[in-house]
């Protein structure tokens, strides 16, 4: 019955929508090869390409042409050029984007020979672009302001590691009075710059600026902060990442009224009394991380301020924050909306605080508790309160058994337990690479919720757990999750590079 | 209370009377019945082989309006299961006329395991000789454009 199959191309019988769907299931390396099949193959694939991601070597440039008129739909295009190779040149780069007048995203990674004259040209070719990323380039405040200039769509901006802006002395700001309500401008990340203040009037001028982050950028922050806090700031999220950042910052962060998220990740001249600026002034505050590097200058008074104001808050997660009782229990009892709540790497949270959470914390549905000197006792509290929780993580507290997550799990049978008993992750700090793995923030990834959050943690309760899963009965397992668990990691790092 | 039934006609004139909410899954259909309630709807590009094949898979994926909840979750694996043994068992010619049908009809579903498996079938092959081989396909480059492409695949990662 299959004679027919012998000598028809039925593929010809496929409307080209139909064979571009079908080539919405390969991946890059049988698309190429669909290409190469026949004319028509190469057409369909080549029209339907909306996201292109190309080795932005300097030897493209002569294939540009051709390779442009092929893929003529591109809106999404990443160049990436490895270290050891030259990059694409301005020329180049203009050449792209006279060729895809329609691009909406564009990546720039490690394009070294782009200089600031290739980015003003390519800015006025491309008015359509919502999202610019560049990471390890060398073009400078000239480039970026062009970009600012010509692209009125810009939406989002990313920038890493651009060193032209290392010595420059010019500022980055939109066009005119740099005040422009025009702007479409919603979210700034500035990662690993030096001399990345030259932001400041921008960040602190541009009115429809809603997410703010600062990540591992050298210098004193505190002035571009104050800066945005005199201004009529719209920001509803801030990111603050191993910052010189103080009080002072944080006090003028206070006076963005309109923040609902704030990270403060090791940023160690942070103190209490800023934190208690941010929580008497923001009242919105729905998500507050705080790592506090096991610097002890954020504790209980902070977080008494902010259980005291901060009503609306429904997401806290406290890395290395040596809280009592007495602030966590004020928490427990007056942010009534707290749904998710992590406490890791801390010396303080025992059972007594535990117990304050279990009893008083109505609407709490994910805990994570991990790194703390919590015992079975503690854990157990758990079983009679809080009526909403559906999801508890409890990791690397030396003394918590399995038996008694066993016991729990009987106790409430809808309630999703996590131990490290049972799919270990413990053995991740054997050999000191966790530090460097976790150190990979996740910071920049939002909504990942606390269970993830917090897996970047410093806690000191692994040894034990190590020496646990030595011996222990799941020691063959253990090895097993923590080999996959670093490949996770090694995603999450090059993802968010 | 009896099932309102629809009439869908094939190319060959052939009549399947179908339930609604089996046919309501092709979006055409379901807009064709608001807009011409109580008549036949001819389905002249459809032959009666690969209209009563999608019907079939309709008949499987419609939603039961008095299923649980609790039994979704277990079924989704199990209608996957089936969808997979579905287009296994259709031969190349009737898989494209197939995917056509769902295409035409708009049942994004079927279009999607169709799709996936004739992407499934490239993917098997190791390089594009493979793959003209697989379908018949004729070569319509020259030595020179075969070369230039290979060369511009480079490129894109």
């Amino acid at each position: 019955m299959d004679l027919g199959t012998k000598d028809r191309d039925f593929t010809l019988d496929l409307p080209p929508e139909c064979l571009a769907h079908v080539f919405q299931y390969l991946g890059a390396g049988d698309r190429k090869r669909c290409s190469l099949v026949c004319k028509r193959w190469l057409f369909v694939d080549g029209q339907n390409r909306h996201r292109l991601s190309l080795d932005a070597r300097a030897e493209i440039f002569s294939f540009l042409t051709s390779m442009f008129n092929r893929f003529d739909s591109v809106t999404k295009l990443a160049l990436r050029c490895d270290r050891k190779s030259v990059s694409l040149s301005d020329e180049a780069l203009v050449t792209i984007s006279v060729r895809c007048l329609n691009l909406s995203r564009v990546k720039l990674r490690g394009c070294r020979e782009i200089t600031d004259l290739g980015m003003v040209e390519f800015a006025r070719n491309c008015k359509n672009l919502k999202k610019l990323s560049v990471g390890s380039c060398n073009f400078g405040a000239k480039g970026v302001n062009a970009m600012l200039e010509h692209c009125k769509l810009l939406e989002e901006l990313s920038v890493k590691r651009l060193r032209g802006i290392h010595e420059a002395a010019e500022l980055i700001q939109l066009p005119g009075d740099g005040s422009s309500s025009s702007s479409s401008l919603r979210s700034i990340c500035l990662k690993e710059l030096v001399n990345g203040q030259v932001f400041e009037p921008l960040v602190a001028s541009t009115k429809t600026l809603k997410t703010l982050k600062i990540i591992r950028c050298l210098g004193d922050w505190d002035k571009v902060l104050q800066m945005i806090g005199e201004g009529d700031s719209s920001l509803s999220e801030i990111h603050l990442e191993r910052l010189q950042v103080s009080d002072f910052g944080l006090s003028a962060i206070s006076k963005c009224s309109k923040v609902e998220t704030l990270h403060i990740v090791k940023t160690p001249e942070c103190s209490n009394f800023g934190l208690i600026d941010v929580a008497e002034r923001c009242m919105l505050l729905r998500k507050l991380h705080i790592d506090g590097w096991r610097t002890n200058k954020i504790g209980d008074e902070g977080l008494l301020a902010v259980a005291r104001h901060c009503l609306n808050l429904q997401e806290l997660v406290l890395i290395g924050v040596n809280a009592t009782h007495k602030s966590i229990s004020a928490i427990a009892s007056n942010c009534e909306k707290l749904e998710r709540l992590a406490l890791c790497g801390s010396g303080t949270i025992g059972d007594t605080e535990i117990a304050c959470i279990a009893k008083k914390c109505g609407a709490l549905r994910k805990f994570c508790i991990k790194g703390c000197p919590v015992s079975d006792l503690g854990i157990e509290a758990l079983a009679a309160g809080c009526p909403n929780l559906v999801k508890l993580k409890v990791k690397k507290c030396k003394v918590v058994t399995g038996e008694i997550g066993e016991w729990l799990r009987e106790q409430r049978r809808t309630l999703v337990v996590s131990m490290d008993g049972d799919e270990t992750e413990a053995t991740v700090a054997v050999d000191g690479e966790s530090e460097t793995a976790s150190e990979e923030p996740r910071v920049g990834q939002t909504g990942g919720g606390v269970a993830e959050i917090v897996g970047s943690s410093n806690s000191g309760g692994s040894r034990l757990a190590t020496i646990r899963s030595k011996f222990g009965f799941f020691a063959g397992r253990n090895l097993v999750s923590c080999r996959f668990r670093r490949w996770s990691h090694n995603d999450n790092g090059s993802s968010s590079t | 209370m009896s099932k309102k039934m629809i009439v869908l006609k094939s190319s060959e004139g052939v009549s399947f009377v179908v339930e609604e909410a089996v046919a309501r899954q092709s979006k055409i259909i379901s807009f064709l019945v608001e807009e011409f309630p109580d008549r036949e709807l001819p389905l002249t590009n459809m032959t009666s082989e690969i209209l009563r094949k999608t019907i079939e898979y309709c008949k499987k994926h419609v939603v039961e309006d008095d299923g649980g909840g609790d039994s979704s979750s277990s079924s989704s694996g199990d209608l996957k299961e089936w969808d997979v043994k579905f287009v296994a068992e259709i031969d190349q010619p009737r898989l494209m006329d197939l995917l056509m049908a769902a295409n035409y009809l708009d049942i994004p579903s079927l279009l999607d395991v169709t799709c996936q498996k004739v992407a499934d079938t490239i993917a098997a092959c190791n390089d594009e000789k493979e793959i003209r081989a697989t379908f018949n396909i004729e070569n319509d480059f020259t030595e020179e454009e075969v070369e230039a492409i290979r060369m511009e695949n480079q490129y894109p990662i």
